[in-house]
């Protein structure tokens, strides 16, 4: 631990935090969407709690809640927030997977990650054609 | 200072983590099944009937209660990582930790007032 040395390595280690330069490798890309969905999730929590007691109340309430969910910025929140729950969900059980020791070689580890992205947008894609 | 006598937190965490997640895939499952084969009519009161059997709120209620504490998890983790003054990360787990605590009581509420 005693390396003379580890001010200099320290001082001329390079550095590059331009993000556009960093081509990320299909796992990291998922792990990263991970955490961002999750925090989406997070901060969109209040509104989903406030659409489902709308739509639980009365039968006014309802049609308010119907009204809101009419919007188009609404239906793209809705479709940005069955991505989230999906890729969230998929990427989790890849997640639990990985915990089991199932899925850790380089190979498979990039086709699961493959696959996550590939499942999450598809259902994604079934609730869009659900929801117009 | 930690006290390695007592067991930490993380393992605790890791595991709520993981049983609350594995909750909230069996709730996805059942509610996608249950949509497409028990399809709620149009309106209001078909919508409020699709939560009259006890069991299905029961397990709506586990669902909420497990998703606002997979997220106090998520949450904590991230300012961990992210928050590294220890003082402002403490308020920031305060103000995360008060949302969500409103959010249980919120979500109680909800299914509470169906009964």
């Amino acid at each position: 631990m005693s390396n003379p040395n580890q001010k200099i390595v320290k001082r001329n280690r390079p550095k590059n935090l331009n993000l556009f330069t960093i081509r990320l490798p299909m796992p990291a890309l998922v792990s990263i969407m991970h955490r961002v969905s999750g925090a989406f999730l997070f901060m969109l929590l209040p509104l989903l709690l406030w659409l489902l007691q709308l739509s639980l109340s009365s039968d006014a309430s309802f049609e308010q809640a119907q009204a809101v969910l009419h919007h188009p910025l609404a239906k793209l929140i809705c479709l940005s927030v069955t991505w989230a729950y999906a890729h969230h969900a998929c990427a989790g059980v890849r997640h639990l997977a990985l915990d089991a020791h199932y899925g850790l070689r380089l190979k498979y580890a990039r086709a699961t990650s493959r696959a996550v992205l590939v499942v999450s947008i598809l259902l994604t894609l079934w609730m869009g054609v659900w929801l117009w | 200072m930690v006290d390695r006598r007592k067991p930490a937190h993380g393992f605790s965490d890791w595991a709520w983590q993981r049983a609350t997640a594995i909750t909230m895939l069996i709730y996805s499952i059942i509610i996608l099944v249950r949509f497409v084969i028990d399809t709620p009519a149009p309106g209001a009161a078909a919508w409020r009937a699709w939560f009259t059997p006890w069991a299905f709120r029961a397990l709506t209620l586990l669902f909420l209660w497990a998703l606002i504490y997979h997220a106090w998890l998520g949450v904590k983790e991230i300012l961990m990582d992210y928050v590294h003054n220890t003082s402002l990360r403490a308020k920031l787990q305060m103000l995360f930790g008060a949302a969500l605590a409103f959010y249980v009581v919120w979500a109680t509420y909800i299914i509470w007032s169906l009964a």
